[in-house]
């Protein structure tokens, strides 16, 4: 049975746990933007795919450390009235509106663009193996 | 960005990494390794359980990191290949969970 504990209790050096998930949490939301960074100022592919992994594995943690303070009310959020919400919507409704487009937007994708290769959790595993043991 | 097998030979193991790439990872790597001192620490001061078990989680996750790191930069030959077995690797391990 796992101790239960007030996470706002101060213990040593005047850190509660729940100063210590802050910080973590701090961290984690910093780290993900790092790895967001990197990933767009990558030149080599597998490169960008490695940083794109990280920051998908950093927002991870993160959701899980908000969600840990978050359910035990150490991370309140208040939630919008729908009347800002409606507001918000009419507003650029609007700035929408002043454009004067007449056609609904196409799915078309770039494909001269896209990468040849597939992501790399795509292919098959291993496929890089005998390649990479080879030098 | 891949190499042929000739720009490799010609290239000889170096310049494998741009100077913004290798400039990012050592920050990831000063932030991983920062992390997995605070999560060691954190475990140990912690009072509660959970929370306790959510650090010492995090901190196997930093380190995990950091090994990953630490073996693209040594990895020889085409820093994409390399690149992209080591999230295969991972991407296994972890039962697919991770990485995808």
């Amino acid at each position: 049975m796992p101790e239960t504990h007030d996470l706002s209790t101060n213990t040593r050096r005047h850190m509660s746990d729940a100063d210590r998930l802050h910080d973590c949490l701090c961290d984690a939301k910093e780290r993900a933007m790092l790895y967001a960074r990197a990933a767009v100022e990558s030149t080599n592919n597998g490169v960008r795919e490695f940083f794109l992994a990280m920051h998908g594995e950093e927002t991870h943690n993160q959701e899980i450390l908000f969600s840990f303070l978050h359910t035990r009310g150490f991370y309140p959020t208040e939630m919008v009235t729908g009347d800002t919400i409606r507001e918000v919507r009419r507003r650029y409704q609007a700035l929408h509106d002043q454009m004067g487009l007449t056609d609904d937007p196409s799915f078309r994708r770039y494909q001269t663009a896209d990468p040849k290769l597939p992501p790399a959790h795509a292919q098959e595993p291993g496929s890089f193996e005998s390649k990479s043991t080879g030098h | 960005m891949e190499h042929s097998e000739r720009e490799l030979a010609a290239l000889g193991g170096e310049h494998r990494l741009t100077e913004s790439e290798l400039i990012n990872l050592r920050h990831a790597l000063d932030s991983e390794i920062l992390g997995l001192k605070k999560c060691l620490h954190y475990a140990q001061e912690v009072g509660d359980d959970q929370a306790r078990r959510l650090f010492r989680e995090h901190a196997d996750i930093h380190h995990r990191r950091v090994d990953m790191m630490l073996a693209l930069l040594d990895a020889p030959g085409d820093i994409t290949k390399q690149a992209k077995y080591l999230l295969q690797t991972a991407h296994a391990q972890t039962g697919g969970h991770t990485y995808a």
